[in-house]
């Protein structure tokens, strides 16, 4: 009898909602929107936010061959891309375009579903269309697309700079751009990747270095090999290297030199210890005396939500200095980014048809904690840095 | 061990050929009752469904290459609705806290029976309970949509409707 009332009420709703929602303004009011500006998905990205489109970028930023979002009606002018090839790389010119200015303390939001490579939202925010996309110090950036790295210079020009096939790992499958250290190995300007490669008993994942400056890569300085755990980040500042590591439940950092040899410093986590504490994301600051880290007790979780301490680790006398607590919720961490002063984190979490990206995070380790705020754009951040940090 | 690089969800199979135009002319309208029963207030209801309309429209690129976009849609309302109706909850809370002694009246239960009993329902319960009475959902269907297991998806739903029938005061028939 129950059965039947709530039966009733529920076929009560919906025929209200059948008689009483009108359906063509709203449907209007959404397609109207995306007509009006210059990229379909430009509405949603950030309210008032100033739109700069780099049209011509796409020649690189998108591999060819593959689904282009289609060109919005109003598209920006697209210039003529003229190439020339030298046996590294190849450099294409975008012509009357131009990129946004990137300052320290602004953030890059990569997201491959963007309609325009670039776009800014807000005074802070940059979003490129790309998997990754992490700043080159100079005013430009370099991006992940699929297993390739492309360098967008400052001037709106970008090369093509490394493919996975390239490197010359064995069996690689996989490549990810973790960031770019600009005081290793002597070099301006180094890229930050892990590989993955092999199958079954044969995977394997390295952290490797590739030399912008000389267009060349460095075989990988740290490996783990099948059933050791993965690498959740690394991160290389001033010649150490960090490395996050996780396997079968435990998380635990381990510290290198960038050449690969281990590192004697004070560990916050090494894997001998055992507590019930969940670590991620180790990212050394600019001049690599610090520490910063996200650390969670699984205890704590409380309805679901995860909270999560930011922590800031003095690496030459092994302290936590500062402690930032909040809470993801039902996202999970998928990449912090840390400049000195603000840190910014990329949140994901799984869905049945795979992984959706949220808005990063982002804060500042100041005297007055700041934050951390809800960014506009979903996607992977990174932190814009000054040149020569 | 888990590989970590970074990959595209595989879509190759039961691509959807749905323009977002056809998508939202079909899903909307139920979207709005799930909202409705999910977040006990008819009011907000076309602007929860909206919102998650407008989430689908800016991400449609992705979500139209999903096997079930419609699973996507509904998950986006439900934790929406969830939130409001805490949002809603507190807020009143917080008006009674302000209000002058009997100045504001207190909150009143809704007319239907019905809906008071599935307003106290814990959320998940309320969205599996209006899942099946709204769209008639199977359990597998329901627990893709909030993405639990099937067995989870079950408690819920008979934890639910046990909750309901024991408010209305009448015995469960399942």
């Amino acid at each position: 009898m129950s059965d039947r009332r709530i039966r009733t009420a529920f076929e009560h709703l919906q025929d209200d909602v059948a008689t009483n929602v009108p359906t063509a303004g709203r449907l209007a009011r959404i397609l109207k929107e995306s007509r009006r500006l210059p990229r379909a998905s430009l509405a949603f990205l950030g309210g008032a936010a100033v739109v700069l489109v780099a049209g011509a970028i796409v020649f690189l930023l998108r591999p060819g061959g593959q689904s282009v979002p289609p060109v919005a009606e109003t598209a920006s002018t697209s210039s003529t891309a003229s190439t020339s090839t030298t046996s590294a790389s190849t450099t294409t010119e975008v012509g009357a375009t131009s990129l946004p200015d990137l300052l320290p303390g602004m953030v890059l939001v990569a997201n491959p579903s963007l309609d325009s490579d670039v776009v800014t939202s807000g005074p802070a925010t940059v979003g490129v269309a790309a998997d990754r996309a992490v700043s080159d110090g100079k005013g430009g950036f370099f991006v992940q697309r699929g297993n390739t790295v492309s360098w967008v210079h400052a001037n709106a020009s970008a090369e093509s700079l490394l493919s996975l096939e390239d490197l010359g790992a064995i069996d690689p499958t996989g490549l990810r751009l973790e960031g770019a250290t600009r005081n290793t190995f002597g070099t301006t300007n180094s890229l930050v990747l892990i590989i993955a490669g092999g199958e079954g008993e044969q995977r394997y994942e390295e952290v490797w270095f590739y030399d912008v400056d000389a267009r060349s890569s460095r075989k990988g300085v740290y490996h783990t090999g099948a059933y050791e755990g993965s690498i959740s980040r690394a991160s290389v500042e001033r010649g150490v290297l960090v490395v996050t590591r996780r396997a079968e439940g435990f998380t635990w950092f381990e510290f290198y030199t960038a050449a690969g040899r281990p590192l004697d410093v004070k560990n916050p986590k090494s894997m001998d210890e055992t507590l019930p504490v969940y670590v991620d994301q180790g990212v050394l600051s600019p001049d690599g005396t610090t520490l910063v880290f996200l650390e969670s007790n699984f205890a704590a979780s409380v309805d679901g939500g995860w909270p999560m301490d930011l922590v800031v680790w003095n690496l030459a006398d092994g302290t936590k200095t500062r402690r930032v607590s909040f809470d993801l919720g039902d996202w999970t961490v998928d990449h912090m980014d840390y400049d000195g002063l603000n840190f910014v984190v990329g949140r994901q979490r799984w869905r049945t048809d795979g992984l959706e990206d949220g808005a990063p995070l982002l804060g500042t380790l100041d005297e007055d904690v700041q934050g951390p705020t809800e960014l506009d754009l979903s996607g992977w951040p990174s932190l814009v840095r000054d040149d020569g940090k | 061990m888990e590989g970590v690089m970074v990959t595209e969800p595989d879509r190759s199979a039961g691509l959807s050929a749905d323009t977002f135009e056809a998508f939202y002319r079909r899903e909307y309208p139920k979207m709005v009752a799930v909202a409705a029963a999910v977040s006990g207030n008819r009011a907000i209801a076309e602007d929860l469904a909206q919102d998650a309309m407008v989430r689908a429209h800016r991400h449609w690129g992705r979500i139209s290459g999903y096997e079930r976009p419609g699973a996507w849609v509904r998950r986006v309302t439900i934790n929406l609705s969830l939130s409001a109706s805490k949002r809603v909850a507190a807020e009143l809370k917080r008006l009674l806290r302000l209000a002058e002694p009997g100045t504001l009246p207190p909150p009143e239960a809704p007319d239907d029976s019905v809906w008071s009993a599935v307003a106290q329902l814990p959320g998940k319960q309320r969205a599996a309970v209006a899942l099946h009475y709204l769209e008639d959902r199977s359990i597998d269907e329901i627990a893709t949509i909030l993405e639990i297991s099937p067995a989870t998806a079950r408690v819920h739903l008979h934890r639910g409707r046990q909750a309901l029938a024991t408010t209305l005061g009448e015995a469960s028939h399942e």
